[in-house]
Parts: C-alpha cells; sequence; structure tokens
C-alpha cells in the first residue's frame, strides 16, 4: 500500500480556528469550526474596545476580553484558564482550537516614512511598496519635493514613525543623492514612536541602488536598526515592490509591534501576526484569482479608507489617510464638505448646528454605534463620501511606472502615450468587494450595496460582495499558515455575494440620457420561471431579487447607440448573471450622478428639462417594489 | 455578556489623588530642576536643544544674488542675537524702489556668516515650564522631568489650544457674570458654552474654558480648523485653552464633575487642551493641587496610566471600571444621548436597536425612573472611570 504521507498538523488543516483583529477601534474575535460534513463555518464572531490606550495599555487586555465574550456567545471554552493565553490544541468539542491567527491596526497600524531621490519616481515605488505591506504612509521624502534641508529635518523629527524606507537610484547608478537622504535621516535623528519617553532604535529599510548599500549602511547601522532589501527600481523600466514589502511586515512583527504595549504577550499566543490591511490585501488577491481581475476592494475604517485593487495579477493598495467614520469623521467632512455628506441624506432632517455636532461626537467617541435610523443614515452618507475620496485617491497612486525609457518610431513618434497612467477604472470590474464596520454593521444588504455603488459608481457588469463580518483579515493572516484553509474561509464564510449591478454609461454628447428616455431594454429569466421582458429608462433604480447561488439569464440591449455596458457604445450583453442578497440591481441613474438642478446650473442651453430626483431617494422605492427588508426607516428610505 | 462585563469608557475624574506628570524632552535637553525641588506652574523646569537648532540660510538663493555678492547683504554680525522674522539680509530691487530681505527662521543668535552667504543661526533653546505645581519626584537622564502634585484630576473629552494656568472661577450660569469675567483666570461653565461665553472669555482674556459642551461650528468662528488629521497636539497658538468634559451640542456638566471643580474655587488650576484621539491618545487635562505638595512618591505602589502623561496612585483594589448591573453610566449617543443612568440589565444575546442593526446592549434606567435599551458600545461611565474616589497614598507627609 502506498505511503498516504504525514497526517497535516493542526495548523495545516485546523479543525477549529480563532481569529483576532485589534483594529483601531475595536478588537473582533472570530470563532471557526469544521461541522460534521468537514466544511468550516463561523461558530460565532464578538467585539470588544481595544486596550491599547492609557489607562489599560495592554492590548492582550482587549483581545481577552473580545474571546471571554466569544465564549460566552459560543459555548466554547477558548482560554486557558490556568494561563496565559489560549487553549491550544483543540482537545475535545467545543474545548480549545487548532489555530490562532492575528492581525492589527491598533495604536494607528503600522507607519512609515518613505525617502526617496525623486518623488514621482522612485520615493513614488517606495510608497506603494509601503502601501502594500500595510503601512501608513506619514510622510513621503525626496530631494525634489521642494522643501529646504531644515523643513525636512524637522518633518522627519515630526513624524515618529514607526520605520523608514528609503529608497533611490537604479543600479548602477548614481549614489550621492541616496547617501545625502541617508545622512539627512541621521542627522534628524527620528525617533520610533513607540519609545516612549527613552531611546529606541528604528527600523530603517534600504531598498535602493545596490552600488549605494555599503554607504548607506555605515551611515545609518549605528543609529538604527537596518537592513537592505533588492532595490524596489532596479531599472526605471521594472518595479519589484515584494522584497520590501516582506521585509517592512517581517520587522512590523519583530520590532515594533514587540515594542507596542503588550503586544509580545499578543505574539506569544498566536501562529501569526501581521498588519491587517496586509491580511485584508491577501485575501483580495485570492478573490482576484478566483474570479479574475481586475477587483476593487474597499475597506471603510474608522479613521482610514483603504482601497485594493488588482490588475494583470499586481495588488495595488492606497490609504486615504484621516478619511474614516470615527477618528477621520471631521477631516472627511473638511475634504468633502458638509454639502456633500448631506445631499444623500433623504430620511431625516438635520440642522446644520446638530449636524456638525453629530460628526465632531462621532470622532471624539470613536466607539460609538449608531442607535436611531437618522444616525444610521448619516453614518452611511459619511460611508458614501469617504469611498469617492478614498477612490480619488486610488487612482493617484495605481499609475504606470514613471520615467521609463519609450522607444520611437515613425510608427508612434507622435502619438506616443505618457508614461504614469492611470491603471485603475470603474470600467469592466469583476468584481467589488466592500468590508468595513459600517459595513458590517448595516441592518440591510441592499444598504450596503447602495453604498458601494453610490460611493464608487461602478460601471457596465459588476458583481458585488462585502465582508460581512470582517473576516477578511483572519482569511489573509490564516493565508500565511495555511492557504487551503484560508481559501475554505474565504469562500465559504467571509464573502457573501451581494447580486450584480448593471449600470450603463451614456458616451457623447446630446441628451441622449436625459430623464425617461428609453436606456435598455431587458430580457430577464430566473431559474425555474419565465422570461420576463421590461424597458428601463434614464434616472430608474431597478432591483430584481436573485438569491445568492443562483444564476439567471439576461439579455440586456442599449436602447440607443451612445449607451455602453461596458463592451464599447451600443453593444449589447446576454449571459448568466449571479446573484446574491440583493439580486440583480439595474443602475440607469447614469454615471457620474447627479442631483437635482445640478446640470441646469451654468448650463442654460439644456435642451431637455431634467427634474431628476435625488438619486439616493430612488433606493427607497426599489427595495420597496423588490419586496426587500425590512428596510430601516430613514436609513434611506424617506 | 453578563456580569464582570467589558471596561467603561470615560474620561477621568479624581477628586483627591497623587497625580505624576511627566514633562517630556522630545528631542533631549538639559533639565534645571532638582529631584526633591517644589515648583509652581511658571518654574521652568528644563531647557529644550539646549544647542538649539541650527538653521541654515541661504542668503544668494533667497535674494537672488551671485554667490560672492551674499556676505554683503548680510545686516548682521556674527553674535548678533536676530528674532524670528527679523531682516538678516537684505538688498534693493525693483530698480532700487523696494527692498529684497531675507529673514532669520527662529529667535537666537546670527553664529557663522560664509563668504558664500551662507548664515548659520543658532536658535534659543526652548523653555519647559512646570505646568503644575507640586515636587519633583524624577529630574535626570535628559529626557524628562516628572512632578508629583497632590489634588482633584479631571480629564475631558476634547480640548484646543495648549497650556494655561489660573485660578479657578466657577460660574453658576453658563453665561459670564454682569461685570464680565476677570482676567486670567480658569472659567468653569456648568452648561454648555454658547458663542456669548465664548467670546467673553476670549475678550477677559481668560487663561482657560472648562465646559461640559459647545457647538463645532462656534469653535470653527474661533478659527479651529476641525480638518486637521487625527486633531494633533496642536501648534499653533488658538485663541483660547479649552476644555470640554462631554462632547459637541447642549448637554450638561455632570454634577460630581462641576462640584470637584467648584469647591475648589479661588486655586490655581492647570490646563490642557491638548488633544489627540489615535496612537497615543491624548485628552484635555484639568488638575488642581491643593493641600500642599506631596513629599515623595508612595512606596511600593505602582500608579495607573491614565493619560499618554498622566499617571495616578489609586488603592491597589481599585481599577477600571466594567459596565455590569448596577453601574452608574452616561448615554453618548442615540435617542437618551447625554442622558444619565443605572444599569439594570446585560442581555447576553445581541438585540434589535431603532435603526435595524443588531448590537450588544444594555438595559438601563434613567433619570425619571423609565428604563430604556440601549448599545453597549454608547455606554460611558457617568462620573469617569475614576468614580471620584479616594487614592492610596494621599497621606503625604506634607501637606
Amino acid at each position: 500500500m502506498a505511503d498516504a504521507g504525514p497526517e497535516p498538523g493542526p495548523t495545516e488543516r485546523p479543525d477549529s480556528i480563532l481569529g483576532l483583529d485589534c483594529g483601531s477601534t475595536t478588537t473582533k474575535a472570530a470563532l471557526y469550526a469544521r461541522d460534521a460534513g468537514g466544511r468550516l463555518t463561523l461558530v460565532g464572531r464578538r467585539d470588544s474596545p481595544t486596550t491599547v490606550e492609557a489607562p489599560l495599555e495592554d492590548v492582550a487586555v482587549g483581545v481577552r476580553e473580545a474571546v471571554a465574550a466569544l465564549e460566552e456567545t459560543t459555548g466554547w471554552t477558548l482560554l486557558d484558564p490556568g494561563g496565559d493565553g489560549f487553549l491550544k490544541p483543540q482537545s475535545g468539542p467545543c474545548r480549545g482550537v487548532d489555530a490562532v491567527v492575528a492581525t492589527s491596526s491598533a495604536g494607528g497600524g503600522l507607519r512609515v516614512l518613505v525617502a526617496g531621490v525623486i518623488r514621482s519616481m522612485t520615493a513614488e515605488s517606495a510608497e506603494r511598496a509601503a502601501l502594500g505591506a500595510g503601512a501608513i504612509v506619514s510622510e513621503v521624502i525626496a530631494i525634489d519635493d521642494g522643501r529646504r534641508p531644515h523643513e525636512k529635518l524637522e518633518l522627519i523629527r515630526q513624524v515618529e514613525p514607526d520605520m523608514i524606507l528609503l529608497a533611490g537610484g537604479v543600479d548602477g547608478g548614481n549614489v550621492s543623492h541616496v547617501a545625502h537622504l541617508a545622512e539627512l535621516i541621521l542627522t534628524a535623528g527620528p525617533r520610533p514612536r513607540f519609545a516612549g519617553d527613552g531611546p529606541g532604535r528604528l527600523p530603517i529599510v534600504f531598498a535602493g541602488n545596490r552600488d549605494a548599500q555599503a554607504q548607506v549602511r555605515e551611515i545609518l547601522t549605528s543609529e538604527s536598526l537596518f537592513s537592505s532589501v533588492p532595490n524596489i527600481r532596479p531599472r526605471l523600466e521594472s518595479e519589484d515592490v515584494l522584497p520590501a514589502r516582506l521585509e517592512m511586515q517581517d520587522l512590523f512583527m519583530r520590532h515594533v509591534m514587540a515594542h507596542a504595549p503588550n503586544y509580545r504577550r499578543l505574539v506569544s499566543w498566536v501562529e501569526t501576526i501581521i498588519p491587517t490591511p496586509a491580511a485584508v490585501g491577501r485575501a483580495v488577491e485570492m478573490v482576484a484569482q478566483s474570479l479574475g481581475d481586475p477587483v476593487l476592494a474597499v475597506d471603510i475604517g474608522g479613521a482610514t479608507t483603504d482601497v485594493f485593487s488588482v490588475h494583470d495579477g499586481v495588488l495595488y493598495r492606497s490609504v486615504a489617510a484621516s478619511v474614516g467614520l470615527s477618528y477621520g469623521a471631521l477631516n472627511l467632512l473638511a475634504q468633502t464638505g458638509a454639502e456633500n455628506v448631506r445631499r444623500w441624506l433623504v430620511g431625516s432632517s438635520w440642522s446644520e448646528t446638530r449636524f456638525a455636532d453629530a460628526v465632531g461626537n462621532k470622532a471624539i467617541r470613536p466607539t460609538t454605534l449608531p442607535e436611531t435610523p437618522e444616525e444610521l443614515e448619516l453614518e452611511q452618507a459619511l460611508a458614501r463620501e469617504a469611498l469617492r475620496l478614498s477612490w480619488a485617491r486610488h487612482i493617484e497612486i495605481v499609475v504606470g511606472l514613471k520615467g521609463v525609457h519609450q522607444e520611437r518610431d515613425l510608427g508612434n513618434v507622435f502619438d506616443q502615450p505618457p508614461t504614469g497612467l492611470p491603471l485603475a477604472s470603474v470600467r469592466r470590474l469583476r468584481a467589488v468587494v466592500g468590508s468595513g464596520g459600517v459595513l458590517s454593521h448595516a441592518p440591510e444588504p441592499w444598504q450596503v450595496a447602495a453604498i458601494l455603488i453610490d460611493g464608487l459608481e461602478p460601471e457596465g457588469m459588476t458583481r458585488l460582495f462585502f465582508d460581512r463580518g470582517f473576516l477578511f483579515p483572519n482569511v489573509g493572516a490564516m493565508a500565511g499558515v495555511s492557504p487551503e484553509t484560508a481559501r475554505e474561509m474565504l469562500f465559504g464564510q467571509a464573502l457573501v455575494p451581494l447580486g450584480t449591478v448593471v449600470a450603463p454609461v451614456h458616451r457623447g454628447a446630446g441628451t441622449g440620457a436625459a430623464l425617461g428616455r428609453p436606456c435598455l431594454e431587458v430580457a430577464f429569466t430566473p431559474p425555474g420561471e419565465s422570461t420576463r421582458r421590461f424597458s428601463l429608462a434614464w434616472g430608474e433604480l431597478r432591483i430584481l431579487p436573485l438569491p445568492a447561488g443562483c444564476r439567471a439569464r439576461l439579455e440586456v440591449s442599449p436602447a440607443q447607440p451612445g449607451t455602453d455596458l461596458g463592451g464599447g457604445p451600443g453593444e449589447a450583453w446576454e449571459g448568466m448573471a449571479a446573484g446574491g442578497a440583493v439580486g440583480l440591481i439595474l443602475d440607469a441613474r447614469g454615471r457620474p450622478l447627479r442631483w437635482p438642478g445640478e446640470e441646469l446650473r451654468g448650463r442654460a442651453r439644456e435642451e431637455v428639462p431634467d427634474h431628476r430626483p435625488n438619486p439616493a431617494a430612488l433606493w427607497a422605492d426599489a427595495v420597496r417594489r423588490a419586496g426587500l427588508g425590512p428596510a430601516a426607516e430613514g436609513a434611506g428610505v424617506p | 455578556m453578563t456580569a464582570g462585563g467589558s471596561y467603561l469608557s470615560g474620561p477621568n475624574i479624581f477628586r483627591d489623588a497623587l497625580v505624576e506628570i511627566v514633562r517630556p524632552l522630545p528631542f533631549g535637553g538639559e533639565v534645571l530642576a532638582r529631584e526633591g525641588q517644589v515648583v509652581d506652574p511658571d518654574t521652568v523646569v528644563a531647557h529644550l536643544n539646549p544647542g538649539g537648532h541650527l538653521h541654515f540660510v541661504n542668503v544668494a538663493r533667497e535674494l537672488d544674488v551671485p554667490f560672492h555678492m551674499a556676505a554683503g547683504c548680510v545686516v548682521k554680525a556674527e553674535g548678533e542675537t536676530v528674532r524670528r522674522g527679523e531682516v538678516l539680509a537684505c538688498r534693493p530691487a525693483a530698480l532700487g524702489l523696494v527692498l529684497a530681505e531675507c529673514r532669520s527662521p527662529a529667535d537666537g543668535t546670527v553664529e557663522r556668516i560664509y563668504p558664500s552667504g551662507l548664515v548659520t543661526v543658532r536658535a534659543y533653546p526652548i523653555p519647559v515650564a512646570a505646568w503644575v505645581g507640586g515636587r519633583v519626584v524624577e529630574a535626570g537622564a535628559g529626557d524628562r522631568v516628572v512632578i508629583l502634585t497632590k489634588g482633584t484630576l479631571i480629564q475631558g473629552v476634547f480640548g484646543l489650544g495648549s497650556e494655561g494656568h489660573g485660578r479657578l472661577f466657577p460660574l453658576r450660569e453658563n453665561r459670564p457674570p454682569p461685570g464680565g469675567l476677570p482676567a486670567g483666570r480658569v472659567v468653569v461653565s456648568p452648561g454648555p458654552a454658547g458663542r456669548g461665553l465664548l467670546d467673553a472669555c476670549l475678550a477677559g482674556r481668560a487663561a482657560a474654558l472648562i465646559a461640559p459642551s459647545c457647538h463645532l461650528r462656534d469653535l470653527e468662528a474661533l478659527g479651529w480648523d476641525p480638518g486637521r488629521p487625527d486633531f494633533g497636539v496642536s501648534k499653533r497658538k488658538t485663541p483660547l485653552v479649552l476644555v470640554l468634559t462631554e462632547g459637541f451640542g447642549e448637554q450638561e456638566m455632570s454634577p460630581p464633575v462641576y462640584e470637584a471643580l467648584a469647591e475648589r474655587e479661588g486655586l490655581v488650576a492647570s490646563v490642557s487642551g491638548h488633544t489627540q484621539l489615535r496612537a497615543g491618545v491624548l485628552r484635555p487635562e484639568v488638575i488642581v493641587p491643593w493641600g500642599g505638595p506631596p513629599s515623595s512618591r508612595p512606596v511600593g505602589t505602582t500608579p495607573l496610566r491614565v493619560g499618554r502623561r498622566t499617571a495616578v496612585y489609586l488603592d491597589r483594589t481599585c481599577g477600571p471600571p466594567r459596565l455590569q448591573v448596577g453601574s452608574a453610566v452616561r448615554v453618548t449617543r442615540g435617542t437618551h444621548e447625554g442622558s444619565r443612568a443605572v444599569v439594570v440589565e446585560l442581555p447576553s444575546d445581541p438585540r434589535q436597536v431603532a435603526s435595524g442593526a443588531v448590537l450588544p446592549v444594555a438595559v438601563v434606567r434613567l433619570e425619571d425612573g423609565r428604563t430604556a435599551t440601549v448599545a453597549r458600545a454608547n455606554l460611558a461611565a457617568s462620573d469617569g472611570t475614576g468614580a471620584v474616589r479616594e487614592t492610596a497614598g494621599s497621606g503625604g507627609e506634607d501637606r
């Protein structure tokens, strides 16, 4: 008989997993276990406030609180009653777990100062590497950033990063510029954030010209924890961020988290701990590997909104720092403007004063949750604006390489596109995935879909998903321990299909997309039912229920030549549309979304009266007609 | 979640506490105070950057003149003192009609003038005041000074401005008295601070204002920028040091907080409006020393950190309160926002609230006797996590 090989260990194919995420506001604990059929299921999930700040200043306390609450809910014994951590491995029904994985963004997450020679080239590449590692980029410094030396010095001192990523120079190129940056860093003498009031050595990762490595090491090694990795930009035409990204994540574990309040204790309890955004990024990559790319994912947090996209197999991440729904709420309001938030408030009436106070109180009491329909609608309005701003930020980051030498010939001498063009687009996305507390706590799935669609305005045919229980961090952390188990968690538990949105766009000038004009001819055949044919006009929003796991035959034809469903103006689409918790969403409100009176303002030559309604108000009617609900009063429902 | 629930949030209030305050020197410095020294708020305990920052001024570039001419444009001599913004160098411009000027980036001394026109200015050391009266218990290592004091400590939820101190001036209602406010006082308002009171404090040059609440838009009118990420530790001068104990809106001050301040009327209060909400939470603080400086740190007791720079010596049986049946709480959001209540039940399963969300909740009895179901996340300790309690070591030798 052939040797079957060794049995997988408890962490290689665990029967039970405890997933922890120490967020900036809350610490979450989730328990997964295999059912009788061997399928991994989510047993329970609980939150507790993160305790990295005074008076407790011990992240492990918040973790134990969250796990204790999970024990009460699930009936499992998870905490080691006689010791300091968890019961591992699982020793019986509802007793112990085989694996514990953790992620963290507590204390602000991983904060990195990026330094590069040229702002638009090596510094930008280094910024992408840091973002990909799950960091918040506190500041970017470059030789050509326009700041004077003393301003750069002052900035480096003020930032208090967790680590510095230094890049610059292609291999074999100039050495002096990046050496100068190293001298500047040495002169500034930056202190690591968790050094408290005492001295500390800051991790510095050098990812620049290999010919400069020895000189830079000599400059920095005595005053820092210095390490070097292969050049992020070995040639102008290529970018290799992975070595820098992995080194930063490793340093995060070994040094940054080791000095954060009692993280050593937490690290001793778990199989792995990585920055939360890095884990979410891994999960998004897994989604793209399964569904195909491009894929767009968003994580709306309390302090930041992260956007991930996968294009041609490459993961990109951007962070809209200080654009969030609690700590970042006031900054979000300042950036987008009160009017842009209030336009989404359909079901509630806020005075300007009360509105501003409510947003301010959310910022200064970030752990509070919306209890009334009014408060919920306000948070969901903020979420839409957070998505708008963060998407704009993402487009800036996700660009082709700049400075790439391009060969010219007679064929393209007058027609060569510039380098550094945006790669990210809302057209022809395979999928959009939403994550974050505001989505997890949304009472109704249609509200999640509404936030994603209104905030990102996807075009064409796009599948929508969301991470119902904020489980993506667990998935990403588990991927480093057992990729197969991570896939089970992702597709079995974390990724909840919402359905498919069909959003036609009018290309070209003229009034073809005016309210009420014909937009689409639709033939919809749910499984086991006859075909329903109907027309959709511009300005309409309609939901056709189609449960998760079901696919319906869909034929959509533009009613006008300028209408684009993703395949080009005038091109029809037919195929099988995937269902979800909401179903098929036909969104003919147009792109970009416009508010009443907007087009008439300053465009006196508009020929067709345009009495369009508030696009946010259309959800209520669409939900009612689809029989979805019960929709919470005031939550987008007038 | 039943008994022994999660920790309750809430700013701290200690009516009679031994408080340690750290005065850090973030870039190193020279400690001037000595251990055991009794200080008052204005005592300079250290200098930041005793060597001073060295600023480089490239006169040739600033004035757009050739290098060989730049030194001739400098109007100061080596060793001469300069103020920030003072003219260092100049040359005629616009056919002699105006002077192009180059100014000093800092207060300090002109250290060197190079032939190329590069000027180095050595900035003055920055004095660090004690800010609070007490006794220095740690004064070494060049990176911090620790001051121990005995008195009342109150932490607010949001603040503006930097540091100030002055004699406590509690108001009987949330408006200035008919005769106006005496200058330099720390004003305490029992009710929300409207524009009238804010303006009166500004006009009266109050050292600080402690109020339960105010409208966010009123603060914007004072020049505050709410869009500053994480608020940040305020570096630019805002015209008023402000501490809010409840938040934005029209909440009244919690009676125990008002009483703790009112009973110290006339005593010097040290107020810090610094607020930072993540990655090192900093809440605004009010410390009112009374009864004389303590002689030394209590032996065998580790203080509880209640802020980034503040610690309190507690009875070892005390600790941050937990949410449990009988907890005195304040509702921070929702229909009953601002109400004080007592927890009567902690259901173990999450329940649906008015918004439709399913959340862990508590059943509370409000002051008017009604019960209400409130999300646990929307409850804070009513009288602060310190619960207006006495502390260990309050029997210091010197009073």
